[in-house]
């Protein structure tokens, strides 16, 4: 059969499924009380089982809110104690601490 | 009867604004929420419908509303309350179909799946003369069954897709959004799928003329 025509015969049919599937996209399903009562159920039992969204992203940024706290206390008290000890302690606790890196051994001019 | 539905409009707050019963249900009154399902049944039920096999419209719908009940704190109200329903409607069907394709539970369409019926219903589309008579065809359940028997041979998601793009008319965007996808996703989905949809009818038509 002819390629073209073959095509224009699929373009027809598939005209026909589009246009069947809007003739069933314009019958809304009707929905007994029954069915609303039935949803209404299950949105009260989930209202009752779990707390709402809200209240769980509350409880998020609250811990979040603890965390941050905390982790500014560390850093601060980090920083009061090197001041403490002066530059130089810190300068010898850093390079001890680097001394075995890998980063230390790629510096330029170290053989 | 009718002052019996009143007082039912009354309690669930059929009166109210969408976002004045949507702050009052995030707020506990959950009861308020009636008012949003019976002003969104249709919507969501023509969705639905259209997607789902008829046996899980209930099932499926019901679901939508528990879904946008738990979901409702993060709606942001900066696009209207249907469309943010819709994408959960959408989400929803492709979740059974999904469901229904890891079981292999797809169902292939009615009786009148069967070699000879489509033969015959290919014919007389291709041999409808009129617009009214092509009109008359589609509406037949044949089609209908035609239509759910190709479409159960696509994936799950080449099917929201052409079913979303190709038959609503829905834009590549809108797809999109609705499935929560990216559009470069969908714009590949929706050009392979059509492409494989078009296969199946190629087929119909081999039958048809063999």
């Amino acid at each position: 059969m002819n390629t073209a025509r073959r095509e224009e015969q699929i373009d027809t049919l598939e005209h026909a499924l589009m246009r069947a599937h809007q003739v069933k996209m314009q019958d809304a399903p009707h929905f007994s009380p029954e069915w609303a009562q039935d949803v209404m159920r299950d949105v009260r039992r989930q209202a009752s089982r779990e707390p709402p969204s809200s209240e769980v992203s509350r409880v998020i940024w609250r811990a979040a809110a603890v965390v941050a706290v905390v982790s500014t206390l560390l850093v601060g008290s980090v920083l009061a104690w090197t001041a403490g000890h002066g530059d130089d302690d810190f300068f010898v606790l850093l390079t001890m601490a680097t001394a075995d890196s890998t980063f230390s051994t790629l510096l330029p001019g170290e053989p | 009867m009718e002052s019996v539905a009143g007082c039912r409009m009354v309690a669930s707050g059929s009166g109210l604004p969408d976002e004045a019963i949507i702050r009052r249900v995030v707020a506990g009154e959950v009861d308020l929420f009636e008012g949003l399902l019976m002003r969104y049944e249709h919507h969501v039920g023509r969705i639905v419908a259209a997607h789902v096999p008829r046996e899980l419209i209930d099932e499926t719908a019901h679901d939508v509303f528990v879904r946008a009940y738990m979901s409702l704190p993060t709606y942001s109200f900066r696009t209207p309350f249907s469309h943010w329903l819709s994408t959960i409607a959408v989400r929803s069907c492709y979740d059974v179909w999904r469901s229904l394709s890891s079981r292999k539970e797809v169902p292939l369409g009615g009786p009148s799946d069967a070699v000879e019926k489509q033969e015959q219903w290919t014919e007389h589309v291709l041999a409808a003369e009129s617009k009214d008579r092509f009109d008359t065809m589609v509406r037949q359940r044949d089609t209908a069954n035609l239509l759910q028997g190709a479409l159960a041979q696509l994936s799950p998601e080449n099917r929201m897709v052409v079913t979303l793009v190709h038959l609503e008319g829905h834009s590549v965007r809108e797809a999109a959004e609705l499935l929560g996808w990216t559009t470069i996703n969908v714009k590949v989905r929706a050009h392979r799928a059509r492409q494989q949809l078009r296969k199946i009818l190629d087929t119909l038509l081999g039958n048809h003329h063999a």
